[in-house]
C-alpha cells in the first residue's frame, strides 16, 4: 500500500454545474459559500476536464480511467454523435470493464453511491453488479413524469433494489420545482459517514446528486432563496450539502484522512435558457468539445495533506480521479489495458505541474485536443440550422464564423489553433502561416499520432435502443407489487441528433 | 450621608489632577477626531469584468489584488459612469455624469484645446478643505490644454506625476522588454508628439519610456504616502494605471511572465504596483486608517483580439452600453472597517465615490450643483446600499438621444444600442461589432440581470412587463429632466498649440519635443 498503514478515505462530488457557477470563479450572486472555502482551504484546478461533453460517458470515464472511445460509451450509428443511456438504451458498462469501485472493493473498501447512476439501468449494468456496495439513487435522469404506458418513470433504488419511483414515491413538483431528494442525498451521505467512522473502515463515496439538471428541484428551505431563480435555488443547496459532508468529516475526525475531490461532469447546458448554469468566459456549452462544453470546476481538499489557497493549472481530467483513488488504495488496475488517467498526488500534494495532452471527443470522433496552452479543432460543429430556428443552441449569442459551425466541418488538413493562455475563449485562431502555429501543430499532431497508434476502440454501448428495455420492472418490483408490462422488444438503432 | 460623602470624596481630588485628566481626555478626543482616514484610489484602465481571477479568468494572475480582495470586499454589481475613458474620469472626481461637466462626446485627444471645467469641484478640492494632502499618479486625461489650464494641479491636486491621456495617443515603439515593438493594431498616433510625462505643470520626459514608467509610478505613489504620513497628514491619492490600455507593455520584471501573453504582463505589472502601495502602507503602519478603493474606468476593449480584454459572462465591452461596456471589477479594502471575505451584490457606481469620500472625511459637499452620486458607506459595512437605479449613456452621447439604457433594480431597459470600434469586426457577438447600427428598441429591450446577466433573453415583448417598463420610462424622464447638458468641452476643440512639447515652439514638430535624455533609438 503506497500510504502504508494509513487509511485514506475518498469522496468524490460530482455535481452538475458550469465552470463559471462557482462564486470564486465569478458568478455575480456568489451562491456557494461552502465550495468557495473548500477551494481556499484546499487546491483549485483550472485547467480540469470531464471526457466528454455529456454525462453518461463522462461518468464512465471517471470510474473506468478510461476514455468513453475505449470503455464503448459512444456510439457508431453516426459520426460525431454524443450518446448517453436514456431508458431505451441496451447497452450499459460491459463486465470487461473494470471500475474504481470494483479495485477498491478489492482493497478493502466499502463504496457507496449516492444519486444518479447513469452506466446503464438493466440489472447487469447496476452499480451494485460493479463494485458499489451501497447505491441510494437513480439509474437514469429524473425526466418525467411519464404515465408508466408509453414510458415508465424512472425507479429510485436502495441498494440493488428499487425502492419507489420518481413522481410517484419520490415526489418532483413539475410546477413548483419542490422536492425534498437533494436532502435525502445529504443525509445518505452523512448517516454513511458516521457508519464507516464507526466502523473504522477504509471507504469511497461517490456523490453524484442530479438536481441542477433538468427538470430542476430544490427543498421547501431553499426555493425562492436565490434571486437567479430556480437554478440559483438548487446550487445554493447543493452547495449547502457540500458544507454539511464536510463540517461531518470534521466532526468524526476523518478530514485529515479524506481526499474530497469536486467536479461536474460537463459544462452548463445553454439550452435551459435562464434556468441553466453559467460557463463563464468560455465558448458554448454542454454537447460541444469547445471549452464551455468540457472544461469543469474542480477543487481537491484534504486539510493536513493539500496546502491551502493553491491553484494549479495542471491539466487533468476526470480519469485521473480513477487513476488517484487506486493509488491512495494501494490497489493496481490490470495491466492488459490503456489507461488514459494520471496520478493528481504529486500535483494536489507538492504542487508539480506536467504537460500532458487532453482528447476532446465527440461520439466516435476526436474533435480537438489540447496540449500546453494550445489547442486544435480538426472538427467544428455547434447543432444543426434546424434545432436553431427551434430555439435550440448550444452556442447561445455566440457567432464565430468558421468556428462555432452549424455544420460539422472538418479541419483536419489545416487544423484550428487557439491560444487558451491569451484567448481562453477561443474566439482568435492563429494563422497557419505563422511559425507560431507551425511549431505548436508539431507537437499537437505528435501527440495525436502516438494516441491514435494505441487506441482500440471498445464495443460501442450506445448503437441499439429498445423500448421492451425500459424500467418496467427493474429489480425489487415485485415485491412492491410494481412491476410494469413493457411492450415486446424491437430493437432499433437509436437515433443521436447532437 | 451618602451624598455627603460622595461630595467630600470629589472635593478630595486636587484641582491640579482634575485639570490635568480633562486636558489629557480633550487632547486624546480631538487627537482622534483629527485622525481623518486616508483615501487610496486605483484607477485600472480599460479592465474588464472578466479579466482579473477572481472574478473568473482562468489565466490571469493578480497575487496583490487577490491578498486585496481576500482581506476585502469584492462588488459583483459597480458600474462605470461611461463606457470610455473621459467621461468615466470626470465623473468619477466630479460625482457627476459627464454630460453635465461638458467631458462629452468621446474622449479627450493629444491636440484637445478643453478639458474638465475648472468650475467643476472635483473629490480633490471637496478632500483639501480637510487639509488632505492630494496627488494623482498615472493617467489623467481630462485634458491639458493651450496653456496646460486643465492639468490637474489646477483641479484640487497637490501632486502630479504621469501622462496626462492615453499612451496610444502618441507614438509607440516600444512595449516590451527589451525592444520589443507595440503590435501593429494597436493605432498609436504617431503624428503626435511623443507621450509627455508631467511632473505638475512640468514636463520631466517625452517620449515616455514605458518599460519603466510603471516603476516610476509606484515610486511616487510610495513617496507621496510616505511623505504624508511623516508630516501626519491625512491624504487622497488617485493612482490611474495606464495599464491595461492598449498598447500593452511591461518592463524587464513582467515581460514575458503570464500565461495570458501581453495583456496578462501588462496585468502582473499593475497588481505589482498595487502591492507596492498596500507595502507601503503597511510598513508606514496606516493599512488600518486607509480605504483602498481599486477599480476601472470602463470594460475591456476587445479589438486587439488576443490582446484584449474580457468581460466574463457579460455582453460586449469598452465602448458600449452592454454590461460589458460598464459594469466593471471593483475591489474596497479596509482591514478593521469591512470585514474580511465580504462580497456584495449591491448596486454601485464610480459616481458614489464623491459623496462616500467626502463624507468619510467630514467634508460638505458642493452646494447648488447636481450630485448624481449615493453613499456608499453602509454597503462597506455589509448592509444594504440606497441605490436602485443606474443610467448609461453612451461613448459619444447626444442630447438628440439622451440616455441609451436604464437600470432599475435588476432590470435593464435598453432605448438604444450600437457596436463598438472597440470590439473587432468578427466579435464573437454580434451585437457588438462595429457593424452592429445604432438601433432603437421600443418597446425597450428588457433583461432581467440576476438571471441573465449576459442580456440573452428580452422580456420586452411580454405583457406581464408592461407595467415595469412604464415605470422604468417614468424614472428616466424625471431622470433626463435634471439633466442640464454642459456645453462641449470636446467637440471642435482641437489645436496643435495644444499638443505636449517640452520645447514648446520648437521645430521640426514634433520630434524637437524631445526632453535632452530622451531613450528613443
Amino acid at each position: 500500500m503506497g500510504w502504508g498503514d494509513v487509511c485514506i478515505y475518498l469522496l468524490y462530488l460530482l455535481l452538475q454545474m458550469g465552470w463559471g457557477d462557482l462564486g470564486i470563479l465569478g458568478q455575480p450572486e456568489k451562491e456557494t459559500p461552502n465550495l468557495d472555502k473548500m477551494a481556499a482551504e484546499g487546491m483549485l484546478l483550472l485547467d480540469f476536464y470531464t471526457a466528454n461533453p455529456l454525462c453518461s460517458p463522462s461518468r464512465a470515464a471517471l470510474l473506468t480511467g478510461r476514455l468513453p472511445i475505449r470503455n464503448g460509451f459512444y456510439t457508431t450509428n453516426d459520426h460525431a454523435r454524443n450518446g448517453y443511456t436514456p431508458q431505451e438504451i441496451v447497452g450499459g458498462i460491459p463486465d470487461s470493464e473494470v471500475l474504481v469501485s470494483e479495485l477498491l472493493s478489492q482493497a478493502g473498501y466499502r463504496n457507496k453511491i449516492i444519486g444518479k447512476w447513469h452506466l446503464g439501468h438493466r440489472p447487469q449494468y447496476l452499480p451494485l453488479r460493479h463494485g458499489f456496495h451501497e447505491w441510494f439513487g437513480a439509474p437514469n435522469c429524473h425526466f418525467g413524469p411519464y404515465d408508466n404506458k408509453a414510458t415508465p418513470n424512472i425507479p429510485v433504488y436502495n441498494g440493488s433494489e428499487m425502492v419507489g419511483r420518481y413522481y410517484e414515491d419520490f415526489a418532483i413538483s413539475r410546477a413548483s420545482g419542490e422536492s425534498n431528494l437533494t436532502q435525502l442525498y445529504v443525509s445518505e451521505a452523512l448517516d454513511f459517514i458516521d457508519r464507516q467512522a464507526a466502523a473504522g473502515r477504509p471507504f469511497f463515496l461517490y456523490w453524484a446528486p442530479d438536481a441542477t439538471h433538468g427538470p430542476l428541484y430544490a427543498s421547501r428551505g431553499f426555493l425562492g432563496t436565490s434571486r437567479r431563480g430556480l437554478y440559483g435555488d438548487v446550487v445554493r443547496e447543493l452547495d449547502d450539502g457540500v458544507g454539511r459532508i464536510l463540517a461531518r468529516l470534521r466532526a468524526r475526525g476523518l478530514d485529515t484522512n479524506t481526499l474530497v475531490f469536486f467536479t461536474s461532469d460537463n459544462g452548463a447546458a445553454m439550452v435551459s435558457r435562464t434556468q441553466g448554469g453559467s460557463n463563464g468566459p468560455f465558448l458554448c456549452g454542454k454537447q460541444t468539445t469547445f471549452e464551455g462544453g468540457m472544461r469543469e470546476p474542480a477543487i481537491a481538499w484534504w486539510p493536513s495533506r493539500i496546502q491551502p489557497g493553491q491553484i494549479s493549472h495542471q491539466l487533468s481530467t476526470v480519469m485521473d480521479l480513477f487513476t488517484t483513488a487506486l493509488e491512495l488504495a494501494g490497489a493496481v488496475p490490470p495491466s492488459d489495458r490503456v489507461y488514459d488517467g494520471t496520478s493528481l498526488l504529486p500535483t494536489l500534494l507538492n504542487g508539480t505541474e506536467v504537460d500532458r495532452p487532453v482528447f476532446y471527443y465527440r461520439g466516435d470522433e476526436l474533435m480537438a485536443v489540447r496540449y500546453g496552452l494550445y489547442k486544435a479543432h480538426f472538427w467544428t460543429w455547434t447543432n444543426g440550422q434546424d434545432e436553431r430556428s427551434k430555439g435550440i443552441d448550444f452556442c447561445r449569442g455566440e457567432d464565430i464564423p468558421g468556428v462555432t459551425t452549424m455544420q460539422q466541418v472538418n479541419y483536419t488538413d489545416s487544423p484550428l489553433l487557439f491560444h487558451l493562455g491569451r484567448d481562453p475563449g477561443e474566439r482568435y485562431s492563429i494563422k497557419p502561416k505563422s511559425s507560431e502555429y507551425k511549431q505548436a501543430m508539431r507537437k499537437l499532431e505528435e501527440v495525436v499520432a502516438s494516441h491514435r497508434a494505441g487506441l482500440l476502440p471498445g464495443e460501442p454501448q450506445f448503437n441499439m435502443c429498445d423500448s421492451a428495455v425500459m424500467n418496467w420492472a427493474p429489480p425489487g418490483c415485485e415485491k412492491l407489487g410494481r412491476c410494469l408490462k413493457g411492450p415486446e422488444s424491437k430493437p432499433y438503432k437509436c437515433p443521436w441528433p447532437h | 450621608m451618602a451624598a455627603t460623602r460622595k461630595t467630600g470624596s470629589l472635593s478630595y481630588v486636587p484641582n491640579w489632577l482634575v485639570l490635568a485628566v480633562l486636558f489629557i481626555i480633550l487632547h486624546l478626543t480631538s487627537s482622534k477626531t483629527q485622525k481623518k482616514p486616508n483615501i487610496v484610489v486605483l484607477f485600472a484602465d480599460d479592465l474588464g469584468y472578466g479579466d482579473l481571477p477572481m472574478y473568473g479568468h482562468p489565466t490571469s494572475s493578480a497575487p496583490h489584488l487577490e491578498r486585496m480582495a481576500q482581506e476585502g470586499m469584492v462588488f459583483t454589481q459597480f458600474y462605470s459612469s461611461s463606457p470610455v475613458c473621459s467621461p468615466s474620469r470626470a465623473a468619477l472626481l466630479t460625482g457627476r455624469y459627464q454630460v453635465r461637466s461638458g467631458v462629452w462626446p468621446g474622449v479627450f485627444w493629444a491636440d484637445s484645446t478643453g478639458g474638465l471645467p475648472l468650475n467643476e469641484t472635483t473629490i480633490a478640492e471637496v478632500l483639501k478643505t480637510q487639509g488632505y494632502d492630494t496627488a494623482i499618479i498615472g493617467k489623467w486625461h481630462l485634458g491639458v490644454g493651450v496653456n496646460q489650464t486643465y492639468l490637474p494641479t489646477n483641479h484640487g491636486f497637490d501632486y502630479c506625476y504621469g501622462i496626462p491621456y492615453s499612451h496610444d495617443m502618441c507614438p509607440c515603439p516600444v512595449c516590451f522588454w527589451p525592444k520589443v515593438p507595440c503590435g501593429l493594431n494597436d493605432n498609436c498616433n504617431s503624428q503626435w508628439t511623443g507621450c509627455p510625462v508631467y511632473e505638475n505643470d512640468r514636463i520631466v520626459e517625452q517620449p515616455a519610456d514605458l518599460l519603466t514608467l510603471s516603476g516610476r509610478y509606484a515610486k511616487q505613489a510610495s513617496r507621496f504616502i510616505q511623505t504624508s504620513a511623516e508630516k501626519g497628514n491625512p491624504f487622497f491619492l488617485y493612482l490611474a494605471f495606464q495599464h491595461t490600455h492598449h498598447p500593452q507593455f511591461a518592463g524587464v520584471e513582467f515581460t514575458n511572465t503570464s500565461q495570458r501573453g501581453e495583456f496578462g504582463d501588462a496585468l502582473l505589472e499593475l497588481d505589482w504596483a498595487v502591492g507596492e502601495v498596500l507595502g507601503t502602507l503597511q510598513q508606514a503602519m496606516l493599512q488600518d486608517n486607509t480605504l483602498v478603493f481599486f477599480t476601472s474606468d470602463n470594460g475591456p476593449s476587445l479589438r486587439n483580439e488576443q490582446r484584449g480584454g474580457s468581460a466574463g459572462l457579460l455582453k460586449c465591452g469598452k465602448g458600449t452600453t452592454y454590461e460589458g461596456g460598464q459594469r466593471v471589477p471593483a475591489i474596497a479594502h479596509w482591514p478593521g472597517v469591512i470585514p474580511d471575505h465580504s462580497r456584495t451584490t449591491e448596486l454601485a457606481s464610480t459616481l458614489d465615490l464623491f459623496p462616500t469620500l467626502a463624507k468619510l472625511a467630514g467634508a460638505a459637499v458642493p452646494s447648488g450643483v447636481v450630485l448624481d452620486g449615493v453613499d456608499i458607506l453602509p454597503i462597506l459595512q455589509n448592509k444594504h446600499g440606497s441605490r436602485e437605479l443606474f443610467f448609461y449613456y453612451p461613448t459619444s452621447p447626444d442630447p438628440k438621444y439622451g440616455l441609451y439604457a436604464v437600470r432599475y433594480k435588476q432590470y435593464k431597459a435598453h432605448y438604444y444600442t450600437q457596436g463598438e470600434v472597440n470590439s473587432d469586426p468578427n466579435n464573437h457577438d454580434p451585437d457588438c461589432r462595429p457593424s452592429a447600427q445604432l438601433t432603437r428598441h421600443d418597446p425597450p429591450l428588457l433583461f432581467n440581470l440576476n438571471n441573465d446577466p449576459s442580456e440573452q433573453f428580452n422580456l420586452g415583448n411580454m405583457s406581464e412587463y408592461k407595467q415595469l417598463l412604464k415605470t422604468i420610462d417614468s424614472k428616466k424622464v424625471e431622470f433626463e429632466k435634471t439633466v442640464v447638458w454642459g456645453e462641449s468641452q470636446i467637440a471642435g476643440h482641437s489645436s496643435p498649440d495644444a499638443e505636449p512639447c517640452y520645447n514648446k515652439g520648437c521645430s521640426p514638430f514634433p520630434t524637437c519635443c524631445h526632453t535632452p535624455q530622451w531613450w528613443w533609438p
